[in-house]
């Protein structure tokens, strides 16, 4: 059975591309067959954060407007042979493509993919329409700041109204420095607020600024962000998982700061 | 030095204040009125249970949720006290 996912956020800059590249690479590392579409038509970038921009031949919009057949356009990852992209357009805009047309590419990937990503962009216009129409589920990638969580409340409301079959919620670029300060909303917070499921929670982490900048996602590896994304895909996939533990701060520390707070 | 100290505990922390914000402007972008407006019904509400039991005032939580049968006004007021001889 396969499933199509958007990820979404409402706005821009919370990381939605590096979700959709962390989790899409991910699910293919857990041997699920996955493909990442870049929706994002007219500001092409998911290609650039996957390091594949040098292998594009024919995009999304060729496709859709019968170009070139589906399997001319998808990029093999050759990194994890289970991964694929198809890559957006970079010199059309949004009206290029329709929500119907969108629904029937994303329908024809279903009996060849375990897993259909669909990064979105930002906004709640056109793009957003195309995006989430042929999806049965959504993520909601958000940071713990008031103009993140204003849009993630919109989107979430959006997604409810167009009836999508369930939708979830990653905290992304909490800082648990900030949190244990009181300077920053905990993932406890951000649930109060929003009140939907949180699949997921990552570190603000400088190695995802690292493996942005060399295109290579960094899920799995050795850092506290890419333990993070694996637990998402992890949990995607229907697994129960406790959160990770994002304090790396020595116990001492931290008993002498609630102690502190106490007071 | 003694005295940022006690500052530094003592100020309001901007988590939470980002917090309450938020929950005000969620409410008044769903059912487009002011925050005034919203303040205000808070302080009635508080009038009316205030006459019934003993809430906490800094955790009342007020929410507009857009759900399947329509919106709906959610508020939370924690209890901190019900007298006993109460009409509770």
């Amino acid at each position: 059975m396969s499933e199509v996912i958007v990820i979404t956020s409402g706005k821009g800059g919370v990381g939605k591309t590096t979700t959709s590249a962390n989790v899409g690479t991910g699910l293919a590392i857990l041997g699920k067959k996955t493909v990442l579409i870049d929706t994002d038509i007219g500001l092409r970038n998911l290609d650039v954060v996957m390091g594949l921009e040098n292998r594009i031949v024919y995009n999304l919009v060729d496709v859709v407007e019968g170009n070139c057949r589906m399997k001319q356009a998808l990029i093999r990852d050759k990194r994890y042979p289970n991964l694929y992209l198809l890559p957006s357009a970079q010199t059309r805009d949004k009206n290029a493509v329709s929500p119907e047309q969108m629904t029937k590419l994303v329908d024809d990937l279903r009996d060849e993919f375990d897993y259909i990503l669909l990064d979105c962009p930002a906004g709640i216009e056109r793009g957003f329409q195309n995006a989430i129409a042929g999806a049965d589920r959504a993520l909601v990638v958000t940071t713990p700041e008031v103009s993140a969580i204003r849009d993630a409340d919109r989107i979430i409301g959006l997604l409810e109204a167009a009836e999508m079959g369930a939708i979830d919620l990653i905290v992304n670029r909490i800082r648990m420095d900030m949190v244990r300060r009181g300077d920053m909303m905990s993932m406890d917070d951000v649930m109060d607020i929003l009140a939907v499921n949180v699949i997921g929670v990552v570190p603000d982490d400088e190695s995802i600024v690292i493996s942005t900048n060399q295109g290579e996602p960094l899920v799995g590896m050795g850092s506290l962000a890419g333990q993070a994304y694996l637990n998402i895909c992890r949990r995607i996939m229907g697994e129960q998982l406790p959160f990770l533990s994002l304090d790396t701060q020595p116990k001492f520390l931290m008993r002498l700061s609630s102690l502190l707070r106490k007071a | 030095m003694v005295l940022s100290v006690f500052q530094r505990i003592r100020r309001n922390h901007s988590g939470s204040l980002a917090k309450k914000r938020l929950q005000v402007v969620l409410v008044t972008d769903k059912v487009d009125c002011s925050p005034e407006l919203i303040e205000r019904m808070k302080d009635d509400m508080i009038r009316v249970i205030s006459k019934y039991m003993t809430i906490d005032r800094e955790g009342i939580e007020i929410r507009v949720v857009n759900g399947r049968p329509g919106t709906a006004l959610y508020a939370a007021f924690p209890i901190l006290d019900i007298p006993s001889k109460g009409i509770c």
